[in-house]
């Protein structure tokens, strides 16, 4: 148990290695964290591994100080197990494991999608929501069915974020692509309000309740070659893409009979993604929720909260129990809380 | 449009359903919403596309003999489509429902995977099968409906998906009937055994029985996180 102190969360999923914390009673506060930036090309695992190992120790120091804490006052260590990049996990894992030792305080590992929706709960105070989680490699909608978090359609190819953050590359932009899509699609429906998809098709890949993303990315980079303006590709390809998401999302509001949509992942700091979900969820009198932009993307405080919550209900993670599985599903969790 | 609403059955994602009665027999009406959310010139592609799909798939599909609902009315400047009424229960009450004997699901599961191969054999994906969209008859058989996402189809892929997207939901509503895949598997399976091999379609020869299903198991491997 926790009792007063503060419970610890290290996320190493992917490209960004976080510390955050909760207090005794749970209150999430902000995370200090370092994502990897390559110059060119994606997320290489090992590269990225080797980043969180360098960073590790200062972003420890930071998140201290951040609220004036010894490591005295930590109870609880929480980490991202699964799902991820296994070379970045093991980084986080040997971190939690370390610090566990070091403090003799119990350690929880715990589901990093499960993690995302918890934090996007307690922050938008919703109760049973559809998760629509949109970030780079997954691209998941899920919700609680018979007392465990379940994915009712997801991609079938690769995340979203990917996907953007491929085209945006293409176009020479650097990692992370979606701000800049996002940036020069605004602006472009700024000075063409009435602007037309006409000659801007793109794929619509909705599969029921599934998606998949890379025939709309080839299919806009040919726009592109045909000399559409990127300010035009960009804005197309965000109104196909989160049209299909949001589609999904409501299919499955339409299907488990809920009244809550809930944003999480990377993408869902994108405002026409959250404006389209808000018009959908109105307009079927239900309500759209997205947390704030620092616990949209991958964060320690999401983990620490998920961690302090489940130890709450008497489970922990054991030395010998606590490998990481980067294929560990969302459906593994037992939701003993509400 | 001489439909009188009785009582609005479903709000789907694409629809509003309605029941009603149709020139004084019991009838559906869809219809479909526009969504505010999406550029108006996607809405209406889609919507339109959608619409008109869906009325010719059903008249093909019931004059080839399928059971499918009739389609009675379809007004494309209201877009709203009219079809006759199926009765019984969507497959998700069924699978609920703790009173119904096992081994009378499993015939119901074999069923829908039976239905299933036989609107594949026509060359056709439903896109959207869910267990909110297979209505189980009083006689136990397994009549698909809500095709606003169906398309006739040749590639192997598409027929994959289309199965993968139902392992979803029974995977996500109904995780107690693990074997649910498989009864459905075994009925889409034996559908040529019962009918003989599937006939041409005017595109062409349909996607085979095996091929299919070799694609679904493919599929499964390939999505997050699989078992």
């Amino acid at each position: 148990m926790a009792g007063g102190k503060w419970t610890l969360g290290i996320e190493s999923t992917a490209h960004t290695f976080s510390f955050g914390l909760v207090d005794g009673s749970g209150i999430p506060y902000p995370s200090k964290s370092d994502t990897v930036r390559p110059l060119e090309g994606g997320i290489h695992p090992r590269e990225a591994a080797d980043h969180h190992r360098d960073y590790s120790s200062e972003l420890f120091q930071d998140i201290l100080r951040s609220q004036n804490l010894t490591p005295s006052d930590i109870g609880a260590i929480a980490y991202s197990q699964g799902p991820g990049l296994g070379p970045c996990l093991r980084i986080g894992a040997s971190v939690a494991r370390t610090i566990s030792s070091a403090l003799d305080v119990p350690l929880i590992g715990v589901n990093h999608c499960v993690a995302h929706i918890e934090i996007g709960r307690q922050q938008c105070d919703c109760d049973d929501p559809v998760l629509l989680y949109v970030s780079g490699g997954n691209t998941q909608v899920i919700a609680k069915l018979q007392g465990k978090y379940r994915v009712l359609g997801e991609t079938l190819d690769i995340g979203i974020g990917n996907m953007l953050d491929k085209f945006a590359r293409m176009q020479g932009f650097p990692f992370p692509g979606g701000p800049v899509i996002e940036k020069l699609a605004l602006e472009y429906i700024q000075e063409n309000p009435a602007a037309s998809l006409e000659g801007l098709e793109l794929p619509y890949p909705v599969r029921g309740m599934d998606l998949a993303f890379s025939g709309i990315l080839t299919a806009a980079q040919r726009l592109i070659e045909k000399g559409h303006s990127l300010g035009s590709v960009c804005w197309s390809l965000q109104e196909h893409a989160f049209a299909a998401c949001v589609e999904v999302g409501e299919r499955a509001l339409a299907h488990t009979g809920k009244t809550e949509l809930l944003l999480g992942g990377g993408v869902a700091c994108n405002n026409r993604i959250r404006e389209m979900c808000t018009l959908m969820a109105t307009d079927r009198d239900s309500t759209s929720h997205a947390p704030p932009r620092m616990y949209c993307i991958d964060n320690g405080t999401m983990i620490a909260l998920l961690g302090h919550i489940e130890l709450n209900t008497g489970r922990k993670t054991s030395l010998l129990a606590s490998g990481i599985n980067q294929y560990l599903r969302t459906d593994d969790t037992l939701v003993s809380w509400s | 449009m001489v439909f009188i609403d009785e009582q609005r059955l479903h709000l789907g994602a694409e629809a509003e359903v309605w029941r009603g009665s149709w020139m004084g027999q019991s009838a559906i009406r869809k219809q479909r919403r526009n969504r505010s959310w999406r550029h108006p010139d996607l809405d209406d592609r889609l919507g339109r596309r959608r619409m008109i799909a869906e009325a010719r798939l059903l008249v093909r599909l019931y004059r080839n003999g399928l059971n499918v609902p009739l389609l009675l009315d379809c007004d494309m400047f209201e877009q709203q489509l009219v079809m006759s009424h199926v009765q019984g229960k969507p497959l998700i009450e069924i699978l609920n429902d703790p009173s119904i004997p096992d081994d009378s699901v499993m015939n119901i599961l074999k069923n829908t995977g039976q239905s299933i191969r036989m609107l594949h054999r026509q060359a056709v994906i439903h896109g959207d099968l869910s267990t909110n969209n297979i209505i189980v008859t009083p006689e136990n058989e397994a009549v698909l409906i809500d095709f606003g996402l169906a398309r006739i189809e040749y590639e192997t892929e598409l027929f994959g998906i289309d199965l993968h997207v139902l392992f979803e939901i029974l995977g996500a509503s109904h995780p107690h009937r693990k074997d649910a895949i498989d009864a459905i598997i075994e009925g889409y399976a034996a559908c040529e055994d019962i009918h003989g091999p599937a006939e041409n379609t005017p595109g062409g020869q349909p996607v085979g029985m095996q091929d299919v299903l070799d694609r679904f198991n493919l599929i499964r491997t390939r999505v997050r996180y699989h078992g």
